[in-house]
């Protein structure tokens, strides 16, 4: 057990110390909108008031036109300080051709920056309307992320904005170090061993896409914690029942997920289940009953109506939006093979016959573990129908039937374990789509899509699952012991940790700075 | 069956440890720190044909020239053409470092292609030449060119680029000139059939008195091509604080200098001694 926790310690600091060393290396707002979130924060630090300029246009007063280069952060809606701090780290070279790099100085300080620390830059929004990360719940609602980050933004006010941003992005890799403490125990509740699960935490700590997201400030990052904290609570539930400490872990999780984006309301649809398939036991212990389960369902619908109403999803039944629902689907649904790959870390630039042959190796090895899982899940509806089909006595003789037939009656257990991790890998997915949908509509094109990083809340239910599938399929069907299971993720491990290592020191840094 | 779970961890260490020796191996190739001094950016087309010669002149402003990264555009090279990539002294002469480029190549519309050679430890303040020479195989090619561009605002210091397209004049029997490609090939008959079209017989030309002056023909433009220096320092520790001051810069103090040193020993050391872990039995 002390072996254990120390492994597990190594694993969660060696990944902060990456997840440091990432930080370093991604310049400043090189992150996914990362400039706006950390506006954002800027804007609530300075009580959003604002420095607004105007100009009359036709007799009527408006906002100063603001010229807006995509390329070059300097001219976007933002505050001074960050337009300022754009400008001097060069910031529009790195976000053209792969080719162009920043002008650098031989010194560990760059050109003009010593200078500008020196200066004050104002905080204030003085293009207007400020370009913020608001949320569907309105464009005058900001989340819990950007006012809890305003506390370490007010401390560290003094310090120059390097210290700030950065500091800012040391929270997101203590968010993502968090995640993996949960996702260790998570595997553990659900029957997982223990050095399936340490070696499942080492491989999700070196998958990219999760590694890159917690370097950057960004409010999926707390969105991704709270997604895994409420799976944390939520296998708790299914496995030991309810108790006042969990409902209240859950609840946390629920409020702090939705009033972070909206992204997190189907996990009340998961609540529901949590309701109706927890241990009963427990429920008659707390003598909450039949009774207090409908109350509390009907809570969590009502919640869901009127949060869903307030994100006006309730538009979504209009003519408008079904009509072009086929559509949607059309266009969007043939994209996933870009969105899986860009969630196993290939993005655009990064992309070379190396990182895809990654990417097909690890697809592979997916279509097993579904195929397992499809084994696993459909084998008594199968064995039920060979009955009716007169050919059970035929697959009576196989082994492997057998095998099925007796393995499966003892992993029901088990199996709510399976039906969560895909209820909330589908909840997920259908949130997701819901607002893609909802600005397809808008735009008529897929101006959001469904990127990798939007499936990240899911890495522990999808990686709990691929590893029940592997177990079907290597152990229960073709027999291999258990060991073997554990090698074929050792070596899923040395895959991901190599191509960590090639991403990060053969394209991202030499992008960047060679 | 000891012995048998021995060897599977084995296995995987060393492919783990080839692995990284590998990948350790092509960050040392792509270790050139890029001239801040140039910038690419596309400017004037440069198209080239088989057989001409491109020629840049510049300074390098280090010591430890490495690399030059050239930006070539449009179309690839197609199958049975090369490009010879020459780093020559100033007076374009003596041949200092080469690479020859084979087509089929794609040079699609962003590329950059990095001319990469045994660092010249003494190049700081010196003059070079770099030459790009177009030539092809076949026997009946056709004028298929290669572009770059060039631009003013590339460089401060590099000369504007030079290009020479060989030519020569030859007289058939009715005593009228032509000019011609040169080069073993060439991509058009003369309309003397009888005469020995695509191939150049130097005691012919001599005795139909070719005007040897006229054998090159030089088109210079305003601007030297688009293209950006590398340079590698002598010793490892010299490149690994050359990285780290890049990193460095629009960096907080606690991810700069000795911290990120720190930072990077720290994560080698912890990861290491975690997957060792994890590996061993």
């Amino acid at each position: 057990m002390k072996k254990t926790k120390l492994l597990l310690f190594f694993i969660l600091t060696a990944f902060f110390v990456r997840e440091l060393f990432l930080i370093a290396v991604l310049p400043i707002f090189r992150g996914q909108d990362e400039a706006r979130h950390y506006n954002t924060v800027q804007y609530l630090a300075t009580g959003m008031e604002k420095n607004c300029q105007f100009v009359e246009i036709d007799g009527v007063k408006t906002y100063k036109p603001n010229k807006q280069n995509k390329k070059d952060l300097s001219t976007y809606r933002y505050s001074d300080e960050i337009r300022e701090v754009a400008h001097i780290s060069q910031i529009a070279a790195l976000r053209g051709e792969e080719y162009e790099k920043i002008s650098f100085s031989f010194d560990y300080n760059g050109v003009g920056e010593n200078e500008f620390k020196k200066q004050k830059h104002s905080r204030q929004q003085s293009f207007c309307p400020p370009d913020i990360a608001t949320s569907a719940f309105g464009k005058d609602y900001l989340g819990w992320y950007h006012r809890g980050l305003v506390w370490v933004e007010n401390l560290l006010q003094k310090q120059d904005i390097f210290v700030r941003v950065f500091s800012l992005r040391i929270i997101s890799a203590l968010l993502g170090t968090s995640i993996l403490w949960l996702a260790y125990h998570i595997f553990r509740t659900i029957d997982i061993n223990t050095k399936q699960s340490l070696l499942l935490t080492a491989i999700i700590s070196f998958l990219p896409k999760f590694s890159g997201y917690f370097t950057n400030i960004n409010y999926d990052s707390l969105l991704i914690f709270t997604w895994t904290f409420f799976t944390f609570w939520g296998v708790k539930i299914l496995r030991f029942g309810w108790t006042p400490k969990r409902a209240f872990g859950i609840v946390v999780a629920l409020l702090v997920g939705i009033f972070t984006k909206p992204t997190a309301l189907p996990l009340l649809g998961a609540l529901l289940f949590l309701f109706w398939r927890a241990p009963r036991k427990e429920l008659q212990q707390l003598a909450v009953g039949k009774f207090l389960k409908i109350l509390f369902s009907g809570g969590a619908l009502i919640a869901l109506y009127n949060l869903s109403q307030k994100a006006h999803l309730g538009e979504m039944f209009s003519n408008e939006y079904l009509s072009q629902l086929f559509v949607y689907l059309s266009k969007s649904l043939p994209k996933i093979y870009g969105s899986s790959r860009d969630y196993w870390g290939v993005t655009g630039w990064g992309g070379t016959n190396l990182t895809m042959g990654y990417v097909y190796i690890i697809w592979f090895m997916e279509w097993l573990a579904w195929i397992g899982l499809f084994v696993w899940v459909a084998g008594p509806y199968i064995y039920k129908l060979s009955e009716r089909l007169s050919v059970r006595k035929a697959l009576k003789k196989t082994r492997r039937a057998l095998i099925l037939n007796g393995w499966i009656a003892r992993t029901t257990e088990r199996k709510k374990y399976f039906w969560f991790m895909l209820l909330l890998i589908v909840l997920l997915q259908v949130a997701v789509r819901v607002a893609d949908w909802k600005i397809f509509v808008g735009t008529h094109s897929l101006v959001l899509g469904t990127p990798g990083r939007y499936w990240l809340p899911n890495v522990v239910p999808h990686f709990a699952l691929l590893l029940y599938g592997w177990r079907v399929l290597f152990v229960k069907i073709m027999r291999f012991p258990e060991r073997w299971l554990e090698f074929y993720l050792q070596a899923f491990l040395v895959l991901t940790i190599l191509y960590w290592h090639y991403k990060i020191f053969d394209i991202v840094i030499p992008r960047i700075y060679l | 069956m000891k012995t048998l779970k021995v060897k599977k961890e084995f296995y995987l260490l060393s492919v783990l440890i080839i692995g990284l020796i590998l990948i350790v191996g092509d960050f040392w190739q792509q270790l050139y720190f890029s001239d801040s001094n140039y910038q690419l950016e596309k400017g004037e087309r440069v198209e080239i044909v088989p057989g001409d010669i491109l020629e840049q002149q510049f300074i390098s402003n280090r010591n430890g020239l490495g690399e030059v990264g050239i930006l070539f555009g449009g179309k690839p090279l197609p199958e049975g053409y090369f490009l010879e990539l020459i780093l020559a002294d100033e007076k374009c002469q003596q041949k200092l470092r080469t690479e020859i480029i084979r087509g089929k190549f794609d040079f699609d519309s962003d590329n950059l292609y990095k001319f990469r050679f045994k660092p010249l430890a003494q190049s700081k303040s010196q003059k070079y030449c770099l030459q790009i020479v177009y030539q092809t195989d076949l026997q009946q090619p056709k004028e298929r060119e290669v572009r770059l561009f060039a631009n003013k605002a590339s460089s401060k210091t590099a000369l504007p680029a030079v290009r020479i397209k060989p030519t020569k004049i030859v007289f058939n029997k009715t005593g009228k000139s032509q000019k011609k490609t040169n080069g073993k090939n060439t991509a058009e008959k003369i309309d003397n059939e009888k005469d020995t079209a695509g191939v150049i017989d130097d005691k012919k030309v001599e005795s139909e008195a070719i005007n040897h002056s006229q054998l090159q023909e030089k088109q210079g433009y305003d601007s030297p091509i688009v293209f950006r220096p590398g340079y590698k320092n002598g010793s490892i520790w010299r490149n690994w604080q050359e990285l780290n001051q890049r990193i460095s810069q629009y960096k907080p103090w606690f991810l700069k200098g000795i911290y990120l040193d720190a930072i990077f020993v720290l994560m080698v050391g912890l990861s290491g001694y975690s997957i060792w872990l994890l590996l061993k039995k």
